[in-house]
């Protein structure tokens, strides 16, 4: 049996909540130690937990639910396992003691906001078209003739649009953030591979401005409806806000093989 | 934790992860982000790793452009006007091409096959090497 961590809370009392754990749909969520700092865990069995839907999706439901109870909560990547309880306390708990204190309060009272936000691809398509005299006449002409005369009218027209489209992404995107981040913390721009994405950006959020938070998306959104697809996840623990990485210590040398 | 779906528009979802499902919006995050301990990171799927790693490539191609041209020249200017249909679920399927999703496959095998450890991880790993060439 090893111990599978979650995340880390400030207070002792807090309730650990009563759902399914990873690795054993029975095993008991419990807390360890007992000082400034207090890790939310369970036992798997095994050193190893498999990325199952059913385990990432019960480490997100935990996290979520201690959201809730914890005013601040360091949420873990998903796969942390400590052989056991006293390496936890030894190596993380007192061993990690400041690291841990500083991304606690760096969360205190905070969430995490995730927005995604994309074009109606017909309706930025039509703006272009619009807006762009060279690409309306290079889509007349490639309307007009047949396919295989316009081989290279198409890669040029499909060229102008791909560029217009990256620059009206940027000036939308910063749009977004300009009108988001104020109410913010904190907030990181993620890349968004996906072509007809605006922005993918994730805000640390006080509590008491969460509210405000939602309104200015649900404004934004209305405004852009035609334009616009806003998707935004809120609260969340906050991922985004303590990806750290914290690289071995000495006393951990034995465990790493 | 009750948030409720707010807002008229139907282009706007705005709602907390559901409990027991509601997965695909926050598996990015619970993989990708959160604190890490290096010596203790114990998923036995190596995979996943080339998830968060190959969805960064974005290919700009002469393929891309032909499909942009082709878009342009199927719209249907005057219909702007009117209602739009909801193509989120149907724009993000589309995002993940080429070399993305070989990634993304793989994942969706990887996490829904709860036996498939490495085998289902050497299988995309190769699916990734055949589509290199």
């Amino acid at each position: 049996m090893s111990t599978y961590l979650y995340g880390i809370v400030r207070d002792a009392r807090t309730e650990p909540p009563h759902l399914p754990a990873v690795g054993d749909a029975e095993g008991e969520i419990r807390l360890i130690g007992s000082g400034a700092c207090v890790a939310v865990a369970s036992d798997v069995p095994g050193a190893f937990v498999d990325a199952t839907a059913a385990d990432l999706q019960r480490h997100s439901d935990i996290l979520q639910e201690l959201l809730s109870r914890a005013s601040a909560l360091v949420p873990l990547r998903f796969g942390t396992v400590y052989p056991d309880d006293a390496a936890v306390r030894r190596d993380l708990l007192e061993g990690r003691r400041g690291e841990l204190e500083a991304l606690l309060d760096s969360v205190e009272n905070r969430v995490e906001a995730r927005l995604k936000a994309f074009y109606v691809e017909e309706a930025v398509l039509a703006e272009i078209v619009r807006d762009e005299p060279q690409i309306a006449e290079l889509r007349r002409r490639t309307q007009s003739l047949p396919p295989d005369a316009t081989y290279y009218d198409r890669i040029r027209l499909g060229e102008l649009v791909a560029s217009a489209l990256a620059a009206r992404q940027r000036r939308d995107a910063g749009e977004l953030l300009a009108r988001l981040a104020p109410i913010a913390v904190d907030y990181v721009v993620e890349d968004e591979p996906h072509e007809w994405s605006v922005v993918t950006a994730s805000f640390l959020l006080d509590q008491s401005a969460l509210e405000d938070f939602h309104s200015a998306v649900s404004t934004i959104a209305e405004a852009e409806d035609r334009r616009l697809q806003l998707r935004c996840l809120a609260p969340l623990p906050p991922y985004s806000f303590v990806s750290v990485s914290l690289e071995p210590m000495e006393a951990e040398a034995a465990w790493v093989s | 934790m009750a948030v409720a779906t707010r807002g008229t528009s139907q282009n706007y979802l705005q709602r907390a992860p559901s409990p027991g499902s509601g997965l695909v919006d926050v598996l990015d995050v619970i993989l990708d982000k959160g604190l890490v301990i290096d010596a203790y990171v114990r998923v036995s799927l190596v995979g996943i790793e080339l998830l968060t790693i190959d969805a960064r490539i974005v290919i700009a191609s002469v393929d891309t452009y032909l499909k942009f041209a082709q878009a342009v020249n199927r719209l249907d200017l005057a219909s702007q006007e009117g209602g739009l249909p909801d193509l989120l679920e149907g724009g993000m399927e589309s995002g993940a091409k080429g070399k993305t999703k070989g990634a993304v496959e793989g994942v969706k095998e990887a996490v829904t096959g709860n036996g498939k450890k490495k085998e289902g991880a050497k299988k995309k790993q190769q699916d990734d090497d055949d589509s290199d060439s």
